[in-house]
């Protein structure tokens, strides 16, 4: 048999005076503060978030600072290069390109935000109920969303665009949402189902801390992130849908625009006036960019794993 | 001395898909009496932690009774006995890395059972939580730390003040040591060992570190498949073994002395565990005991008394 009596001196606590002890104690900061803290140390999502308030800061005031109205027709000014008196030039019926820009940019911006944040409920409310309850009812629900998630989603689209008719804003949104809840579900239930099974929520379980606030304290902050995450990733995409939906006449009808839609105007005449393109495409490419770029440094800010 | 918990033909079964049942804990009895530590060995898969869990109904129990101090906890009870109950019965876990939420601070994580059970201010908890990390070794500069900035050893530490803060006069350690590195084991043991005889603690210790729950346990109990082969005190369990099960555990403790090391006669277990989903009949060692016979596969052998305070469950002993 072993000896397996260690002196207990050998191990007792000898304290530490203060001299020793480590000097840099952290003060007290709650979890978003932090979490704002390490946000703004990203430079690149900084740069990121600046432009996306100066773009939804243009599509609220531009309109208004042009002069011109998104839908007056000047047959005497059609299709001009910018100038002083149309700042991004006018299209084929003469309106001027630089409000029609900024009008459109709102549905666009409108569209891919609400519509991410719808998609993101849903998910969250869908998944989570699968994760919780779990058995029979997991089951069935999984089932459910795998026949949603087997059909491409742009079929959806365009079959609940036709069906619903005289497109616009709630219609848009409601054919993107039928099948953009799909994703945000999955990724919530496989979340939540990991958390359910750490030690932590035992540990809580143990302690006798109530079902509601387990969810609400442990379950919740830990999905949130990559929720938080998924909707600034999901939002260029709705955006670019909208564009491709009214760029194939499926989105919003004249004389109301998008970014889509004016690049599908401006199609046409694309080889003789291309900065009819160039302005709400560059539109496009710079908000997609800007949240894709803010939700990567929103990911990294809200993992303290990540802290420095 | 006074028994704190009675566990009574205790079943944990789960289950497994259709029509099959895995048999965690099968009928398991046995008493911890106030302020002493029994040890629970065994090796992976034998059910401890399962049984741990289902005192302390993390698991809800499939059948038989938890009696603590006096209540069975397995009926129906008030709500305020419920909430006494998790109070006083507190567990620690084996992965410090899981075991705390990585968004909360260690304050947080500390002073959550506090404000369930406690009405106390903020700076009283502050307070409480400050002098709970002095005791347990570290300082109250890691309140506002997260745990990934800890190492696994201030972990476990954290995890102890945790069960701690809430007073509790029962703590079930499940495998505490096994993920610690050697020299941080015998620290986290003797803190737990110091705050039983400060408090008058009552554990259960689980572990299949057999060194280790000799050094910490007054009375040691011997699972196999889900159910109890010996329990007897630390002493004499580990002396003299009766269940062939211990007699192959503790011939496979190594010891310090290479010379006897060489020589010394070890007795290996041929085979593996058998699967709790379909355990072999009669006694469930017997697909691997040296001295099984045919009468083995008939009888379910119960725990007896075979001296005084010592039971084995084996029936050629």
């Amino acid at each position: 048999m072993m000896k397996s009596d260690i002196p207990k001196e050998k191990f007792e606590i000898i304290g530490a005076d203060e001299s020793q002890q480590e000097l840099i104690g952290r003060a007290r900061v709650s979890y978003m503060k932090d979490a704002w803290r390490r946000l703004k140390e990203n430079k690149t999502a900084m740069a990121a978030l600046v432009v996306l308030c100066f773009l939804i800061l243009m599509c609220i005031i531009g309109p208004m600072i042009s002069g011109h109205s998104f839908e007056e027709i000047n047959p005497a000014h059609r299709n001009q290069p910018p100038s002083s008196e149309h700042w991004f030039g006018t299209d084929r019926l003469g309106r001027d390109l630089f409000t029609r820009v900024w009008t459109g940019g709102r549905v666009s911006i409108i569209i891919g935000v609400s519509a991410a944040l719808i998609a993101a409920v849903v998910g969250i409310l869908y998944g989570g109920i699968c994760a919780y309850f779990g058995g029979m009812v997991d089951v069935i629900m999984m089932r459910i969303l795998e026949i949603f998630a087997s059909v491409p989603s742009l079929i959806y689209v365009v079959i609940f665009s036709i069906v619903l008719g005289n497109a616009n804003l709630t219609t848009i949104l409601v054919a993107l949402c039928v099948a953009a809840w799909v994703g945000p579900a999955r990724l919530v239930r496989g979340q939540m189902l990991q958390i359910r099974n750490q030690e932590f929520v035992l540990a809580a379980q143990a302690l006798g801390v109530s079902s509601f606030k387990i969810i609400l304290k442990h379950m919740v902050p830990n999905t949130l992130s990559v929720v938080i995450v998924a909707i600034t990733f999901a939002v260029p995409g709705f955006i670019f849908t909208e564009a491709f939906l009214s760029f194939i006449g499926l989105g919003v009808q004249p004389p109301n625009t998008s970014w889509g839609a004016l690049v599908a105007m401006a199609q046409s005449e694309f080889m003789f006036f291309p900065y009819q393109m160039f302005f709400p495409a560059i539109m496009i490419a710079l908000t997609m960019l800007s949240f894709t770029l803010f939700g990567d440094g929103l990911r990294d800010a809200l993992d303290p794993r990540l802290r420095k | 001395m006074k028994p704190l918990v009675e566990v009574k033909g205790l079943k944990k079964y789960f289950n497994v898909g259709r029509n099959t049942v895995l048999k965690a804990v099968d009928d398991l009895s046995f008493t911890i009496y106030q302020g002493e530590t029994l040890g629970l060995v065994g090796e992976s898969g034998c059910g401890k932690t399962t049984c741990g869990r289902t005192i302390l109904k993390l698991y809800e129990p499939t059948g038989g009774s938890i009696i603590y101090n006096g209540k069975d906890m397995n009926t129906k009870q008030p709500r305020s006995e419920i909430m006494n109950f998790k109070k006083s019965a507190q567990i620690i876990f084996q992965d410090p890395y899981s075991a705390l939420d990585p968004r909360m601070t260690i304050e947080e994580i500390i002073s959550e059972g506090i404000s369930v059970h406690y009405r106390k201010t903020r700076s009283e908890t502050a307070e409480i939580v400050n002098e709970l990390l002095t005791k347990i070794g570290l300082t109250g500069d890691f309140a506002n730390r997260f745990p990934h900035e800890l190492s696994g050893g201030q972990r476990q530490r954290v995890g102890i003040a945790r069960a701690l803060a809430v007073n509790p006069d029962f703590i079930v350690c499940d495998e505490p040591i096994s993920a610690l590195d050697v020299s941080i084991q015998a620290q986290i043991v003797n803190l737990l060992i110091s705050l039983q005889k400060e408090r008058n603690l009552t554990y259960l210790f689980i572990s299949h570190d057999l060194s280790m729950v000799k050094h910490i346990s007054d009375r040691v109990g011997v699972m196999y498949l889900g159910n109890l082969v010996e329990l007897a005190d630390s002493e004499t369990l580990f002396a003299e073994p009766k269940h062939p099960y211990t007699k192959a555990l503790m011939s496979a403790i190594l010891t310090a002395d290479p010379d006897f090391e060489k020589v010394r006669e070890r007795q290996k277990l041929q085979g593996e565990i058998p699967s709790p989903i379909n355990p072999p009949s009669g006694c469930k060692f017997r697909t691997r005991c040296p001295y099984a016979d045919g009468s083995c596969a008939q009888t379910v052998p119960e725990l007896r008394e075979v001296s005084p305070g010592h039971f084995t469950a084996c029936v050629k002993e």
